[in-house]
């Protein structure tokens, strides 16, 4: 691949992995929230629950299309234009990958489609099961995936025979650090973007003056405990990582933590070891840095206040128009957060192992261009479209989604 | 021996994937025909493959993570002579889904009804296209493959809808048949079967093993319930 292409591949990269990623946050930040709602639903049996259990389903399944369709291309993309990597890391890179298709992919997908089916006609239980395989499949669905990433991050458990990579310890490869980190981090950042558009959505309707004040109530409250829990989480599983980073990728390790006495000492084993040339990340993971972080600690402040303050904030307008305007702020944090995580690992694509440059595949310029402005517009379409479509049924309460209706819902022609 | 129980998967998740969602294709190229002008004759027409879709595209997500751990140089050949037919079938996929997520959620249903058509179109098309390539057959071939494949949906989906006017499950038999058959003959005659290295099979055989029987009671339960359409959410 000329560099031109492989420049173009990891934009179109870096865009469609950032859209599906947005959305596959708020799958992983909806879907207890809404568990939890039906597991209430059905134990106690009364009709609020229900009501919450369908609003929120609803947004969840209507922000799960764009995550779903997202993630059918991400599994075809890193063939279309990574050979270089799947060729020569495919025995290890690609054995998560398959799993995440088969064990996880499959699996959430069909009991969507049962869940979805099986409203009012399976026994509660079932159906209640149901979320809970669909979040249980979802989680394990980002487990995989950072499996793979971890690896590129942090490669272990293989070696290099033959001029390509074989697995040698698959536990290892499992266990990872390289990757756990990073999912318990992820995962605790994404449960705060769900937990900040339940409460955003839930403070609209309060701010507006809502007559669902026990639905939109108990939502806000919801909403917020899992921003408060899922924020001071994400701060505490991102902090050990410094110390990680600093043995496992020492060049990232000193861009993010502004050390250039730190870089020189890495870029100097890094040139003893892999011969001469600049090993720097991009500098730009600094700042991205700070945003991350910053963000973090507004997120983790603004939530564990408005939840202490719950019952006055509930009454009070401009607090309840300020959570709406935070529902933004988690998912600029998530995306500056993998922008760090990835460029910090170049010019590395498997970090020490193998070069970004060496990755490609034999795609033509015209041929990553044509699809990169392609998917970018399709993608940028359907993000818009969803967006959309989710804050119109987020506004119009909890008498409209038609999921579970027990009447067809007249719609306009 | 585990290589060739990898074989039968990549077999059998490609062979499925065809039968299922080449229901959906032909469903979703007549959508605009049977249901013209007639919203709810769409709606009875989408609700025959909704959700159930959701179930039968994962058939080639599964697929292309056999290939992805288990094929590497299935996929290299894939991409390699199907490129544009590739990004072609991605782009009718995405479009088709979002048609069907999405024209109940908003007030411009007959415009997502045509994307749904158009995509599918497109869909079937990119995948006849791409066996041509895969064959290296040239470009007449290919657009005779393409139109063959989009027929052959047409018709097993009015099957399967009970649209046709005799013989619905003989004819459904032999589409099924031959949308089962053909991307395997097209897979024996393209691809070497040169799977990874023996220790990445024996890491993913057993687990995936143990999840085979949950997707089929899931799969099967998703047929079983989908038997009575329902009521109103696609």
């Amino acid at each position: 691949m000329t560099g031109t292409a492989l420049g173009l591949a990891r934009v179109e990269f870096g865009i469609t992995a950032s859209v599906h990623f947005l959305f596959a946050a708020v799958t992983l930040g909806l879907l207890p929230v809404v568990a939890v709602f039906q597991t209430r639903w059905v134990v106690t049996g009364r009709p609020v629950y229900q009501r919450l259990t369908r609003f929120w389903g609803n947004i969840y399944l209507i922000n799960y299309a764009v995550g779903i369709v997202t993630g059918l291309v991400m599994e075809f993309q890193l063939g279309m234009n990574w050979s270089g990597l799947t060729g020569f890391a495919g025995n290890v890179f690609g054995a998560p990958l398959a799993l995440e298709t088969i064990l996880a992919f499959f699996a959430e997908s069909t009991f969507v489609g049962l869940w979805i089916l099986g409203w009012g006609r399976l026994r509660p239980g079932l159906h209640l099961a149901l979320i809970w395989l669909i979040t249980a499949t979802a989680y394990l669905s980002a487990f995989w995936v950072m499996i793979a990433n971890g690896f590129l991050q942090d490669p272990v458990g293989y070696a290099i025979r033959g001029g390509s990579v074989v697995l040698t310890d698959w536990a290892a490869v499992l266990t990872n650090p390289g990757a756990l980190y990073g999912l318990a981090h992820l995962v605790a950042g994404a449960l705060t973007a769900g937990g900040f558009v339940v409460t955003g959505i839930s403070a609209y309707h309060w701010a507006r003056r809502t007559e669902e004040r026990e639905f939109f109530g108990r939502s806000l409250f919801s909403g917020l405990a899992v921003a408060a829990g899922g924020s001071v989480a994400t701060i505490l599983l991102g902090i050990p990582q410094f110390g990680y980073l600093s043995s496992a990728q020492p060049t990232k390790s000193a861009v993010i933590t502004g050390k250039d006495q730190a870089l020189a000492v890495a870029q100097a084993a890094m040139r003893a070891a892999h011969g001469p040339g600049d090993y720097a990340p991009p500098s730009i993971i600094y700042p991205l840095t700070l945003v991350m972080m910053g963000l973090g600690l507004v997120l983790a402040a603004v939530s564990l206040t408005a939840f202490a303050l719950r019952g006055r904030v509930i009454r009070w307008r401009p607090a309840l128009w300020g959570l709406v305007g935070m529902i933004p702020l988690p998912f600029v944090a998530l995306i500056a957060g993998w922008l760090v995580r990835e460029l910090g690992r170049q010019p590395w694509v498997i970090y020490g192992v193998e070069r970004t440059s060496a990755a490609g595949g034999s795609a033509t310029v015209a041929e990553v261009l044509t699809s990169l402005v392609l998917f970018t517009a399709i993608y940028v379409t359907l993000a818009v479209v969803d967006y959309r479509l989710i804050a119109r049924a987020a506004r119009a309460g909890s008498g409209a989604a038609l999921l579970g209706a027990e009447e067809p819902v007249p719609a306009p022609v | 021996m585990v290589q060739g129980f990898w074989l039968v998967l990549l077999g059998l998740f490609a062979a499925g994937y065809f039968v299922l969602e080449g229901a959906d294709f032909g469903a979703g190229m007549v959508l605009a025909v049977l249901g013209r002008g007639d919203r709810s004759g769409r709606d009875d027409v989408v609700r025959a493959i909704a959700p159930r879709f959701l179930g039968n595209e994962v058939w080639m997500v599964a697929t292309i993570g056999v290939v992805d751990g288990a094929f590497p140089k299935v996929g290299e050949l894939l991409l390699g002579r199907g490129y544009p037919a590739l990004i072609a079938i991605l782009l009718g996929w995405l479009v088709r889904d979002a048609g069907l997520w999405f024209r109940r959620r908003g007030d411009a249903t007959w415009r997502w009804d045509l994307a749904i058509g158009v995509a599918s179109v497109v869909l079937a098309g990119g995948w006849g296209v791409l066996w041509g390539r895969l064959l290296g057959v040239g470009i007449t071939l290919q657009a005779l493959s393409a139109v063959a494949l989009a027929g052959l949906c047409v018709v097993h989906g009015l099957a399967f809808l009970g649209r046709l006017p005799r013989g619905r499950a003989a004819t459904f038999a032999v589409t099924s048949l031959v949308l089962a058959s053909a991307p395997l003959l097209v897979g024996w005659a393209a691809f070497p079967a040169v799977s990874v290295s023996a220790p990445t099979l024996n890491a993913l055989t057993p687990l995936v093993i143990g999840a085979l029987p949950v997707l089929a009671v899931g799969q099967v339960g998703l047929w079983w319930l989908g038997r009575t359409p329902m009521r109103s959410y696609f």
